[in-house]
């Protein structure tokens, strides 16, 4: 499912993309549906133009069909124009007019008395229809198959005197005419039938079918062109399937003076073929030219939209890297432009606001590097004027006076230690923190320190166990390091119960190194340690109030130690003790950054946690961190468990869950190598890009 | 025996008394003033053995102060803060024997004292 939303991602996840995806889908639409229509209507345009061009060849050839059939008649007439007629004159006629095949004479009765054919003399004619629908003027009989000369033939039939003088034409004759192919390219052609006795289709044609009867093609067969032909109904087939089984297009025409049906067709493939191919050419450009249009009008939008709304994203990025000086020049005229305006004001705007909260940083550092100051000057003559009271410089004191005047003292040396904490906190802030860097070794130091705490508290019997290594010789200003050394054994002394151990170890760990306090004290609670980095905190307030802390020095420890890019953590279990462990880079920093040592370190720890939700989970990991926030879980072990949950339901796979719980490891302050998982995590987002 | 002259130089009176109210008593003779310049102006008619002088006061600044004081009066500063190395640098001349963090202990400024009217203290 990953690989599919991240697939999306790849494919969709610029906008320009999606406009650009969103403008193909509806080119395509439109240039398909476009070239649809007018392919559609351009097809029907080119069949009813390939039908008109059949339909004007079937007239062509029908009108010369009727025109040379007539002229047949004008011969017979010319020829009844003798006054007498031998037999030797019709053979004489027949064979210089070579469309008759027999020429005969019927007298009154209907009896052939003549005949350029001496056998068919004396055939009784009288039923015959020449004989019958003769009246004055000639008559043509429609084809038939003439059983006597067992020809498919016409006859035609003039007056002779009180005679008839009647030709018979073989159909042969029209092959020569519907053999023209002229306007019917390769594979059209032109089908003449006549009506037999039955009324079946008669096709005569000597090309197509080789037996003198022809074929036959009965009446039942609706369908077939030459049927409907004969039924007298001039039309035009398309998609039709002939006896090859492919498809043509066919017109019909009904010839009247020989009853006969006369079909032209064409295959379809031909008539349409050429003008279909230059339609798909046709169609095939205009998709060409849509798509170079596309392609144009993609370019157009990445820099009408996409464009912009980069420079837009990048000085966002910019912004949420606190460069308040990120500008954006967007000169599209439109809403965009609108936008780059207001952004540009925006942080204007927060530009603003970080410089008067950087002043204000300022000023609240100086307020406290001045007030404590100020404060501290009068205590100089308090402190100075109670010693000499005390040590009864102006005369004896009394038992209750002494008392008096030292608890004075005691006081004002308290009220004095909280206002140097407050110059550290203000110089640690204000990077203005001073490190003597000088080239030893810490060893000698750390003995020093040790034998020194050793005599401190007396009365609770504690032990110091010490693990110290040999330390390398290295730059350092060891008067700060003992500075937070001392304090934690201090502290460790203060809430160890009597007679209990404290145990110091240094050693050298990756180029740092690492010391730490380990005492056998109440321990502090999961929920209030982190806490107890935060300045004036006191776990369990009783416990640690009693003790004359200011509530400033694990701050201060912390802010030395980080100021020198060192690690201060501390691990506890309640009822067996804390540890405090910090280190020191082997190489000093002397470029000092301001540590914001008044910020309480939980609020930072809440918002790396939530940050890293929501870059592992997405934007569900805001509300999870809210969920986990009310319930009061922001607790590295809480956060563990959590973590272990959604591996077990599936959620997040191992590798993701293992990540996370380094990390909020690393967010606790439990050392790990950090750079690794930053780059763990670097090449993981470049992957998702 | 000649008494010993201690010259206090502060612009906070309460401190220039209890300085006094510290020294009187135990032997020395004590004259005060209020900043370098009215200092510079004392030491002409008196010359004392040694000057405790604070670092911030009004007026001419400390740093162009001590250069115009004769080489042979010892000088040790009282202050509240000690200064940065940087402002050490400007205020580091060969009679300065020694700095006294305010608030100072009675006994380790009578301590003191007693030492730098004696010799000079090289070792800052």
């Amino acid at each position: 499912m990953e690989e599919k939303t991240s697939l999306k991602k790849k494919l969709f996840g610029k906008i320009g993309r999606k406009l650009v995806f969103l403008f193909i889908v509806i080119v395509l639409i439109i240039s398909i549906g476009g070239t649809y229509i007018y392919y559609v209507q351009s097809s029907q345009i080119i069949k009813n133009n390939a039908i008109s061009h059949l339909e004007s060849v079937a007239q062509l050839i029908e009108n010369y069909l009727n025109e040379y059939i007539e002229e047949q008649g004008e011969k017979l007439k010319i020829a009844a124009t003798h006054s007498e007629l031998t037999i030797d004159e019709l053979k004489g006629l027949v064979e210089l007019e070579e469309e008759f095949y027999e020429l005969f004479i019927i007298d009154p009765q209907g009896k052939i008395n003549l005949s350029s054919d001496e056998s068919q003399i004396g055939k009784d004619k009288s039923n015959d229809l020449y004989f019958i629908n003769i009246v004055n003027k000639t008559y043509f009989k429609p084809a038939y198959f003439s059983e006597t000369t067992q020809r498919q033939s016409i006859a035609i039939s003039t007056p002779f005197h009180d005679k008839i003088l009647v030709a018979r034409i073989d159909l042969e004759i029209f092959d020569k005419v519907i053999s023209n192919k002229t306007g019917l390219g390769k594979t059209g052609e032109s089908l003449l039938a006549y009506r037999n006795k039955n009324g079946d289709a008669v096709f005569f044609s000597k090309r197509r079918f080789s037996d003198r009867k022809g074929e036959i093609i009965t009446k039942e067969h609706t369908k077939i062109p030459i049927t409907q032909a004969l039924l007298k109904k001039e039309e035009a087939f398309l998609g039709l399937k002939d006896y090859r089984n492919v498809k043509v297009i066919a017109v019909t025409r009904y010839i009247k003076l020989l009853d006969m049906g006369l079909v032209v067709k064409i295959d379809e493939q031909e008539a349409l073929g050429i003008a279909r191919d230059q339609l798909f050419n046709t169609a095939l450009g205009i998709i060409a030219i849509t798509g170079i249009l596309m392609i144009i009008l993609i370019i157009s939008i990445t820099n009408k939209i996409s464009k912009p709304i980069e420079q837009l994203h990048s000085a966002a990025y910019e912004l949420q890297n606190k460069n308040f000086k990120a500008r954006v020049n967007i000169k599209t005229g439109d809403e965009l432009e609108e936008l780059g305006n207001t952004f540009n004001k925006t942080i204007e705007a927060l530009e603003k606001m970080d410089d008067e909260h950087k002043q204000l940083e300022k000023t609240k550092t100086e307020f406290l590097s001045i007030t404590s100051h100020e404060l501290r000057s009068p205590m100089t003559p308090m402190k100075a004027q109670l010693q000499m009271l005390g040590e009864e410089y102006f005369g004896k004191l009394n038992k209750k006076q002494k008392e008096s005047i030292e608890i004075v003292e005691r006081n004002t040396t308290r009220l004095d230690r909280i206002l140097v904490d407050f110059l550290d906190i203000s110089r640690i802030e204000a990077a203005r923190l001073k490190f003597n860097f000088i080239k030893t070794s810490l060893n000698p130091y750390i003995e020093r320190l040790i034998k020194e705490m050793d005599g401190f508290m007396p009365e609770k019997k504690i032990k110091i166990e010490s693990k110290i290594e040999k330390l390398p010789i290295m730059e350092v200003d060891p008067d700060r390091v003992m500075q937070v050394l001392r304090n934690l054994l201090n502290n460790a002394k203060k809430f160890s119960p009597e007679n209990k151990k404290i145990e110091v170890s240094t050693k050298l760990e990756n180029n740092m190194i690492l010391f730490s306090v380990k005492d056998q004290g109440i321990g502090i609670k999961s929920k209030d340690l982190q806490k107890i980095l935060d300045p004036f905190f006191q776990a369990e307030q009783t416990m640690y109030r009693e003790h004359d802390g200011t509530g400033l020095g694990l701050s201060i420890c912390r802010g030395i130690v980080e100021s020198q890019k060192g690690k201060f953590w501390l691990e506890s279990e309640l009822g067996k003790g804390t540890t405090f462990n910090f280190t020191v880079p082997l190489k000093p920093v002397k470029d000092i950054q301001p540590i914001k040592v008044l910020f309480s370190s939980q609020e930072d720890i809440e918002k790396k946690i939530n940050n890293l939700l929501k870059e592992m989970l997405g934007p569900i990991g805001t509300y999870e961190f809210q969920n986990l926030k009310n319930k009061n879980k922001i607790i590295k072990e809480e956060l563990i468990d959590y973590t272990k949950e959604l591996i077990e339901k599936k959620i997040i796979d191992k590798e993701k869950g293992d990540l996370i719980e380094t990390n909020i490891k690393e967010i606790f302050g439990e050392k790990g190598n950090k750079e690794k998982i930053s780059k763990k995590l670097k090449s993981k987002k470049s992957n998702r890009k | 025996m000649k008494l010993k002259t201690i010259m206090i130089v502060d612009d906070e009176q309460d401190i220039v008394d209890t300085v006094k109210g510290v020294l009187e008593p135990r032997g020395y003779q004590v004259i005060t003033a209020i900043n370098g310049d009215e200092c510079l102006k004392m030491i002409k008619e008196t010359k004392p053995d040694l000057i405790l002088m604070d670092i911030m006061m009004p007026g001419t600044p400390v740093k162009e102060i001590v250069p115009k004081i004769d080489k042979d009066i010892n000088i040790a500063y009282l202050s509240v803060v000690r200064p940065s190395d940087a402002e050490r640098e400007g205020l580091h001349f060969d009679n300065v024997v020694d700095f006294i963090q305010k608030p100072f202990s009675v006994n380790e400024l009578l301590q003191k004292v007693k030492i730098f009217c004696k010799e000079k203290w090289v070792d800052l």
